[in-house]
């Protein structure tokens, strides 16, 4: 009787246990989750108050407020962000109408709080104004154009992420004047159950250019978040300080923020330390642990400049693992990269060193949930292999996307081509508004992927057994049996395995599925972390049987690459399944999450050479596999 | 008028009168005593912005200390000026040149629109505020996922139910993540669940029959449509917000190329270049509008 309330109380009350640990008071407040997650009555209609809708966003879009944004060109601010968001056709810095294939929900404008708006001032202002030498240089070569405006722009991040800006773009008078007014557009575009602007900015630590940047999203409105001026990195680069910038913004305002963390594949090996704090050069202390991990719940897996879930030297036995990964260098190229900072830049092998810092520290710094989000600079969020408008203004739809370099640092370049048309975010939040997008953000029921909207549930329990994958109301059983996406699992029964449920629907617009994997990553007993990828269900699982090495033999591929077309005959519009861990042991903490991966279709690559007529280079790929990551759900002892 | 005397742009307005009015004081006294006057309106300037940021009131010691601040500031501002210390100093122009910018971008929010202006941009743009069409109807899904030609199952079961009562012809079709009724759902959600094309489609469908099979992301659909809403246009009132909104993005893109064309016609703009390096063509390049 006493394991069976243990049991009881481990699906039922552990979440909102670990939401309050995790993510400190700025989580869906006690209320709210009983009601989501209240035992249920007769009828499966009466009470439903969990989420039964994702809401699609984008946590990372720059405007012509960015300094770097407006120095590739963009003229377009945070207005014509949301018109394009919310499902208008607007027209793109170089001419070009554009819109979504269909709105998303919501939308985070996340500008560099450092210089915010100050480039547009270096551009549109009097060129004589540059009595600062350097700025001068920038504006002169800017408006030149070309290749020469790259390199300058290059310039613009290189100082940024030495910390050598400009006094004339740290102005705080100015930089008050330019939050005032974002806010003042976020409120008036804030439409809640239609379209909700969440507030946000971005903190670009770039030392050494070194990625470490966070974005920091907003629960409150505008009354709240203009109250203290969005944190920079004159003030530090050390993501500790932003930290406590963000313990003082909830203490003064009594609002609620959280921060993500993006591109640890452009930080040289320092997003995700296990042993030594890259800031001090000492070793991790418990604090940081506790901080990072109450102040960012989430962590950006996927975007325009690379996809960050794992990687193919960290993760051989993964054939999927080698995806759109950029591994050259660090943000500016300006250090190359080398094999042994890879295990400190990926989302997975972050998640497996959190369970060992765990059971070192007592703290698992990394038990984030996952988002994909963009990271463009045009003031699009295009997500969309056949709507792509590229990371910045300079690479937006043309022929010389063909030829286009990104960046570029002493011969070491990253070319257009290599951009990901990726991500966004869905959010299973109980309505369309800034604080249920952000509680369910804060108890990590959201997931990632590389651009489609794919429909993903993903729930683990104890007892999930295989009828339950045929119910059509799979969260009604998700939850009533178990825990969503983000949750926990505690303290095995007796005898019992971990069991989930997952199942992926389409997106109607996009390629079929080919099949659902979990991934699992654990600790043993010698303290040392393992990884494996499970395929849970596939199509045609008759006829794709799994050879003598566990592998499922390759979908197919029906893509026409010269004419950028594909037919969904291959995969499946659905799956959904129930699996159990065959490898369980109770002993060992672990954590799960699902992988689901459509068949193959044309890149975004495959339709500017058909839409231009170019030939695109031949280290080029041309078709992709998209894919959502869902947060993980954990395992502890 | 409240929300008036909280706009920075008004402050900033007001602010910039007060120094004219004190710069013509200055001035006239030749260079005698200058006098800094604080009276009830900067108090109350001080006050709110006090406020406005830490959400209480000052103490007296602190608003004693921004008063000093401000008078030192002030000081400062006025014997720089002097010294024509303002120009060609690039933040100063820098400044100056967004207030430019932002004065003719909140000139368009300032001049409130009349209900007038409202309703004239309502009649000359209703198209963009009809609310989308709306269906209830049932669906039976033949799904690629659970048969060879889901299409032709799709057409043998329609010559079967035709006119038939929904209610009867229920269990038919796969079973999706969807339900078999959809009850008053706008295009826009149908477009989120089943693609464009699906509710497109419908729209040219007549109600009370089965029909089809029209196609969505998932497979082909038999359709039996109950009820179907067009676009309607929406009352005046519960859109007021979002035209208000819209109106003044126009005006505000409108006020800006105007104020800008405007004040370029009083200059003249040479362009004195080594015309080894930019060659005749490109200077004309770069005097196209």
């Amino acid at each position: 009787m006493k394991k069976y309330q243990i049991l009881i109380a481990s699906l039922l009350i552990v979440p909102f246990l670990t939401i309050g640990q995790q993510v400190g008071e700025m989580t869906m407040d006690m209320k709210e989750g009983e009601k989501i997650h209240k035992k249920r009555g007769y009828s499966p209609y009466a009470g439903r108050y969990f989420p039964t809708q994702v809401f699609w966003g984008d946590t990372h879009l720059h405007t012509s407020n960015s300094l770097d944004a407006r120095a590739f060109g963009t003229v377009l601010g945070p207005e014509e962000a949301y018109r394009l968001a919310r499902g208008e056709e607007i027209t793109a810095t170089h001419g070009e109408k554009v819109k979504l294939s269909r709105p998303l929900d919501w939308l985070v404008v996340a500008d560099h709080s450092d210089g915010m708006g100050a480039m547009n001032e270096i551009i549109k202002g009097d060129p004589n104004l540059m009595s600062d030498a350097t700025v001068k240089d920038w504006h002169q070569r800017i408006n030149q154009g070309g290749n020469e405006a790259l390199m300058a722009t290059m310039d613009v991040i290189n100082s940024f992420a030495l910390g050598k800006i400009p006094e004339v773009l740290i102005d705080e008078d100015f930089a008050q004047t330019v939050w005032d007014r974002y806010i003042k557009t976020a409120e008036k575009y804030n439409e809640p159950g239609r379209f909700t602007t969440i507030i946000g900015y971005e903190w670009t630590s770039t030392e050494d250019g070194n990625n470490l940047h966070r974005n920091v999203l907003y629960r409150d409105n505008g009354d709240l978040a203009r109250q203290m001026l969005p944190y920079t990195t004159t003030e530090s680069f050390n993501p500790e300080d932003l930290w406590q910038w963000m313990e003082q913004y909830e203490t003064k305002t009594k609002g609620n923020v959280l921060a993500l963390a993006h591109n640890g594949n452009l930080s040289n090996g320092i997003m995700f330390p296990v042993e030594v704090n890259p800031a001090t050069g000492k070793p991790l202390d418990e604090n940081y642990m506790k901080d990072r991990i109450k102040w960012e719940p989430l962590y950006e897996i996927t975007q325009i400049k690379g996809d960050g879930e794992a990687h193919p030297l960290l993760s051989p036995n993964d054939e999927f693992a080698d995806y759109e990964n950029w591994e050259k260098g660090n943000l500016n190229l300006s250090t190359a990269k080398t094999d042994d900072m890879l295990q400190y830049e990926y989302a997975r092998e972050a998640l497996k060193n959190g369970l060992k810092m765990e059971a070192k520290f007592g703290t698992n710094p990394y038990k984030f949930g996952v988002v994909g989000s963009t990271d463009s600079h045009t003031s699009l969020a295009t997500a969309e292999e056949d709507n792509f408008f590229g990371k910045h203004s300079g690479n937006e739809p043309s022929a010389h996307r063909s030829k286009g370099i990104v960046g570029e640092f002493e011969g070491n370049k990253i070319f257009d081509w290599e951009l990901v048309a990726s991500g966004y975010a869905g959010v299973w939040a109980t309505e369309n508004t800034r604080e249920a997008i952000f509680d369910a953000m804060a108890r990590k029921e959201v997931y990632a992927t590389t651009g489609p909207r794919i429909l993903v549930r993903f729930f683990g329990g104890w007892d999930f057994e295989s009828g339950d994958a045929k119910n059509r109301l799979p969260a009604e059983i998700g939850y009533s049996k178990g825990v969503p996406m983000g949750g926990d699992l505690y303290s095995a029964p007796k005898g019992k395995s971990p069991t989930f449920l997952v199942g992926a629907l389409k997106d109607p617009y996009g390629g079929n599925l080919d099949r659902i994997q979990i991934v699992k990553g654990w600790l043993d007993k010698s303290g040392k972390t393992h990884e494996k990828v499970y395929d849970v269900v596939w199509s045609d699982m008759d006829q794709r049987k799994a050879d003598k090495d566990g592998k499922i033999p390759d979908v197919g591929n029906t893509v026409d690459v010269a004419n950028a077309t594909w037919s969904n005959t291959i995969g499946r519009a659905e799956l959904i399944s129930v699996w159990k861990d065959p490898d369980f042991d109770p002993k060992q903490s672990a954590f799960y999450y699902a992988r689901v991966i459509e068949i193959p279709t044309p890149r975004w690559t495959a339709y500017d050479a058909k839409r231009f007529g170019v030939e695109m280079p031949k280290e080029s790929p041309m078709t992709t596999t998209e894919r959502a990551y869902t947060s993980p759900i954990w395992y502890t002892p | 008028m409240k929300k008036l005397i909280q706009e920075p742009l008004v402050h900033f307005l007001l602010f910039g009168l007060a120094l004219f009015a004190l710069y013509g004081l200055v001035n006239e006294k030749d260079d005698g005593a200058n006098i800094i006057v604080i009276d009830d309106y900067d108090m109350k300037n001080i006050i709110a912005s006090w406020e406005m940021q830490w959400k209480r009131l000052p103490t007296d010691e602190e608003l004693k200390s921004l008063i000093q601040q401000n008078i030192k500031q002030e000081i400062f501002y006025q014997e720089a000026l002097k010294m024509n210390l303002d120009h060609n100093d690039e933040i100063i122009k820098r400044r100056l040149a967004q207030k430019m910018q932002f004065l003719s971008n909140d000139l368009a929010t300032i001049t409130e629109p009349s209900e007038e202006d409202l309703i004239d941009f309502f009649e000359q743009n209703a198209d963009n505020y009809l609310s989308p069409y709306s269906f209830s109807f049932y669906q039976i899904i033949f799904s690629p996922d659970h048969r060879n030609d889901p299409k032709k199952d799709a057409l043998d079961l329609k010559t079967k139910v035709e006119t038939s009562d929904p209610e009867q012809v229920k269990n038919q079709g796969d079973s999706m993540p969807f339900p078999y009724f959809f009850e008053n759902t706008d295009a826009n959600e149908l477009q989120r669940q089943l693609g464009n094309k699906f509710s497109e489609e419908l729209e040219n469908l007549v109600v009370g029959q089965w029909q089809g099979p029209i196609k969505s992301g998932f497979g082909y659909h038999l359709v039996y449509i109950v009820d179907k809403t067009a676009p309607q246009r929406p009352e005046f009132e519960s859109i007021r917000n979002e035209l208000l909104r819209d109106l003044e993005y126009s005006n505000q893109q409108k006020l800006d190329q105007l104020i800008f064309a405007e004040l370029k016609k009083k200059y003249e703009i040479e362009y004195e270049l080594d015309p080894e390096k930019f060659d005749e063509s490109f200077v004309a390049y770069l005097k196209e509008r």
